[in-house]
């Protein structure tokens, strides 16, 4: 590898706009994880993850002419979500799902997450507010489990989030109150995973 | 963050409550939720829960990739996968969307067929006061009733409605085209109370006995020759045996007794009656309710899905 273990995202860009494929996987591998992270989360489903994961880092080799700057993990994730969508509409297709919620995939948990069928008890125990709130993140209807993923956890702002998805901002504003409502009434039904985190605003 | 002020106060709320919790909340709208969070504790409550998640959604932790996802020169050299086409909205979708539009549009014609329907009898019934085309005193002073009787000429719907005395009108009525002359011999009579038409113009006297009718609240006496009464007050008031009463005595609700006044109505609204206009209506907001309904429920259905 030619390049520095440090070298600048934007550095990695020229050289590989430049067509240094080396230099492109550098950034591969350091936002193959977040990459992955939202593809499983949107998804539900590890193989399909991988795939829209694959495409993804494909379609940014191949449209790196059109990064005009700014971060470069944020633009690879607005294409990592653009491509989950056509990876769920491609599976759709292909298994003749009837809806894309049955595309996701609860045998094949996107994250070491205890079975729902574990019971309360089992959670409590864990007492891991993070991972039952990745199954309420996954039991939310997909557009608005897109949109708080990519604001609340990726830190989107709604202007992006409204382009990538081709929606208003009040629809994707929309989406992201009524998800949220949707992850509160979830976990205050598990009260325990409350205690300690919630503290009355003054 | 700017509240927009034309959103009702609770999704003005909601709002100010999830800005809150992005912490982008400013100003004099930041001071007063907070005010609103003190005097309501479900609200504080709910403001804590939502941040709670909101903090825990940041910190979900990155999952591991399962493999390397580094390109190789094959995958690069491979042409480009292309990306499913949108879809299409369902055939159930589109047609129920059609349907919509067309009971719809259809609806809206009914209703400024109705209107336009109603301007003009209401106007044909005010040019027939300005013409002095009405029957002599003595039976304007029972305008209201003689005009009820004498449905088949005038529009009664619309000259009450307006408030002002019915008058019947000698507009020449395509459903009257060759009326008999005037027969000094015809009457008028309107809640038992008899009247002599004298005025040919408004007043034109069938040459054969009529059936006097009763609609409703009304009494027509047709004079010389009375025949038992008919009660009729629906628009297909007919006379049993007495063919000559024909259809321009029947119209509009109202019957044609010794005097048959023509007026012109539009042919095709008050052939059928008002009340199959109506129900023609219903049964369209009916289609279109149906109609907006499945385009509705389909569209929230296909919206789920991306």
């Amino acid at each position: 590898m030619s390049e520095a273990p440090n070298t600048g995202d934007e550095e990695l860009v020229v050289l590989a706009r430049g067509g240094d494929l080396d230099a492109f996987n550098r950034l591969v591998d350091r936002y193959q994880g977040s990459v992955y992270s939202l593809c499983v989360r949107l998804l539900g489903n590890r193989e399909a993850a991988e795939d829209a994961a694959q495409e993804a880092f494909l379609s940014a080799y191949r449209a790196l002419d059109r990064f005009h700057g700014g971060s470069f993990r944020s633009w690879v994730l607005r294409i990592a979500a653009n491509e989950a969508k056509d990876e769920l509409r491609r599976r759709r297709r292909k298994d003749g799902a009837t809806s894309l919620e049955a595309i996701f995939d609860r045998q094949e948990s996107p994250v070491e997450i205890p079975d729902p069928s574990e019971g309360a008890e089992v959670i409590v125990e864990r007492h891991d507010f993070g991972r039952a709130l990745e199954i309420a993140l996954g039991d939310l209807p997909f557009e608005q489990r897109q949109a708080v993923l990519l604001v609340d956890v990726y830190e989107f702002a709604y202007e992006e989030v409204a382009r990538l998805t081709n929606a208003s901002v009040g629809t994707v504003k929309s989406r992201i109150h009524r998800g949220r409502e949707r992850l509160r009434q979830a976990m205050i039904a598990r009260p325990e995973l409350f205690e300690g985190l919630v503290r009355p605003e003054e | 963050m700017e509240i927009r002020s034309w959103l009702s106060p609770r999704h003005r709320q909601r709002n100010r409550l999830h800005a809150y919790i992005e912490g982008a909340l400013e100003g004099a709208e930041r001071t007063q939720f907070e005010a609103a969070m003190a005097r309501d504790p479900a609200l504080a409550r709910e403001v804590g829960e939502l941040r709670a998640i909101r903090l825990a959604a940041r910190e979900l932790p990155e999952i591991e990739a399962p493999r390397s996802f580094r390109l190789t020169a094959a995958m690069v050299a491979a042409p480009a996968r292309q990306a499913p086409a949108p879809r299409r909205a369902p055939v159930a979708l589109r047609l129920a969307q059609g349907a919509a539009a067309l009971s719809v549009f259809a609806l809206a014609v009914t209703f400024v067929a109705g209107a336009v329907d109603n301007e003009r009898a209401a106007d044909t019934a005010a040019s027939g006061e300005s013409a002095s085309l009405a029957v002599e005193d003595a039976t304007t002073k029972q305008a209201p009733a003689a005009a009820a009787a004498s449905g088949g000429a005038t529009n009664s719907t619309a000259a009450t409605a307006e408030g002002r005395p019915p008058v019947a009108t000698s507009v020449p009525s395509p459903f009257a085209p060759t009326l008999p002359p005037y027969s000094p011999t015809s009457s008028v009579s309107g809640q038992g109370v008899t009247a002599t038409a004298e005025t040919p113009a408004t007043a034109v006297a069938s040459p054969t006995p009529r059936a006097p009718a009763t609609g409703p609240g009304e009494a027509v006496t047709a004079m010389p020759t009375p025949v038992p009464p008919l009660t009729g007050g629906g628009d297909a008031a007919t006379v049993p045996g007495t063919p000559s009463t024909s259809a321009y005595g029947t119209r509009d609700g109202g019957v044609t007794g010794g005097a048959t006044i023509t007026q012109s109505a539009p042919a095709g609204a008050d052939k059928d009656g008002p009340g199959t206009m109506r129900l023609a209506q219903a049964g369209l907001a009916a289609v279109a309710v149906l109609a907006i309904g499945a385009t509705i429920v389909l569209s929230l259905r296909r919206r789920r899905e991306p």
